[in-house]
């Protein structure tokens, strides 16, 4: 059973589904890759229950979704990131370092370990170009929180790459 | 930028009305006052209404609905509970006339949705979008073929297309020029009808030509036949890598077409 209309669900696609899919299409270059996410994402935010009264909550677990959907499509293998989401993750090495490095090799070392709330931060401040305060506003957080999240997602990016590639690793700071 | 222009988040919130009211106040005298942020506002909203005018919001709503209705039932069915009732219901049929003789008293468990008994060998479902399942299978081999995946020219391809309303069904490939070509039906006179049902292989096969090259592979399946025309017009008309613009469900596969396996290395190697 669900406690969605088709009405209400239609209104939250039409406000917030042309954000997501710009959300989506800065990370993953197939467009209808992205359709395919949203619609996950959708389904999700259905299956966990009531509709959200706030709609600012309701945009916040939909991006954040959208968000962690897109790299784990790229971090399996499923989907290709488009060149800036490339460049974001092209900071973190491969492990075997032979031949080109892949996006997908260095996204999944990127990204495990990380909670849903830290990668989607990392993603709207590192390659969104987002300030702290807008990361938190639209994912419905504390500045502080983000804040200290983000710190954990360069730490958690530098200690996998010294893992991995002893002292050449990344830094948070070479992104924009 | 200039810091005093508005930054694309306040742009994307203003624009789903998320931004609180003295804000939102403020954004709006920007934008009476700046042309360059008006342009990017206009802009905005320009792709804004481009993109749900290809993404109907109620069949969205629809699809989602449905498949979420979906996935319950199999959650169902897949159930502990659900399927030791199965069990205990397939037995109680031999058990019942003993039981009633030795005066065994049954405790029966309520019972599941009727009709979704897990019975192991139905394809699995693929998410694709609009409800399309879509695959391609390789004579000669077991696995389908997976999105990112290569067919080899002189390969015979065994179509699959599933759709739980059924519809009226092309295949169509389309090649790094762009050109759409029809793999069914390979006439390309008019679409085939599709029954409602699980993914299931269609008759015949395809046998590749010496083409080589990334080629895309999408079905679509529409509720009113689409002439071949239209298809051809939707490919030209579509940015590289989105949807067709056309009223129907889709699903796509990107393969890339090589040159005959053990045939000698692809064109461009050194």
């Amino acid at each position: 059973m669900s406690f969605f209309s088709p009405a209400t669900l239609a209104e939250t696609y039409r406000r917030f589904g042309p954000a997501l899919a710009r959300k989506g299409r800065r990370i993953l270059r197939d467009a209808s890759e992205v359709d395919d996410v949203i619609q996950e994402a959708f389904c999700r935010f259905v299956e966990r229950g009531e509709p959200m009264r706030d709609p600012q909550a309701t945009y916040a677990y939909l991006q954040r979704s959208v968000v962690n959907l897109c790299l784990d499509r790229i971090a399996g293998g499923r989907s290709q990131p488009t060149d800036p989401a490339s460049q974001l993750f092209a900071a973190v090495p491969a492990p075997d370092r032979t031949g080109e490095v892949e996006a997908r090799a260095r996204l999944s070392l990127l990204l495990a370990g990380l909670d849903e709330e830290t990668r989607a931060i990392g993603v709207l401040v590192l390659l969104e170009g987002q300030t702290q305060e807008e990361a938190a506003q639209s994912l419905g957080l504390s500045r502080r929180t983000v804040g200290t999240k983000l710190q954990k997602f360069e730490a958690h990016v530098r200690k996998r790459a010294e893992r991995f590639e002893g002292d050449a690793g990344p830094t948070g700071e070479e992104q924009p | 930028m200039s810091p005093t222009h508005l930054s694309e988040h306040a742009l994307e919130q203003l624009s789903m009305e998320l931004l609180p009211a003295a804000e939102a106040a403020s954004a709006r005298d920007h934008l009476r006052e700046c042309p360059d942020c008006r342009t990017r506002a206009e802009a905005l909203g320009a792709d804004t209404s481009a993109f749900l005018s290809t993404h109907a919001p109620d069949r969205f709503a629809a699809r989602v609905l449905q498949q979420v209705e979906r996935r319950e039932e199999a959650r169902v069915a897949a159930s502990p509970w659900h399927r030791m009732w199965e069990r205990l219901r397939t037995s109680l049929s031999i058990a019942v006339p003993l039981a009633v003789a030795a005066g065994i008293a049954f405790v029966v468990v309520p019972r599941g949705p009727a009709g979704h008994v897990e019975t192991g060998d139905e394809l699995p479902y693929v998410g694709t979008k609009g409800d399309v399942l879509f695959e391609l299978h390789e004579e000669g081999t077991e696995a389908a073929v997976a999105s990112g995946g290569t067919l080899h020219a002189g390969a015979r391809i065994r179509i699959a297309v599933g759709h739980p309303r059924g519809g009226h069904l092309w295949v169509v490939g389309i090649g790094a020029d762009g050109s759409p070509f029809a793999y069914a039906p390979l006439d390309g006179k008019a679409p085939l009808a599709l029954g409602a049902g699980p993914l299931h292989l269609l008759e015949g096969a395809v046998e590749l030509d010496d083409a080589v090259g990334p080629e895309r592979w999408i079905a679509l399946v529409s509720a009113e036949p689409i002439p071949w025309e239209q298809v051809v017009a939707a490919v030209k008309a579509a940015k590289p890598g989105e949807r067709l613009p056309l009223e129907a469900d889709q699903a796509r596969l990107d393969l890339h077409r090589q040159a005959r396996e053990g045939g000698g290395a692809p064109p461009g190697s050194p």
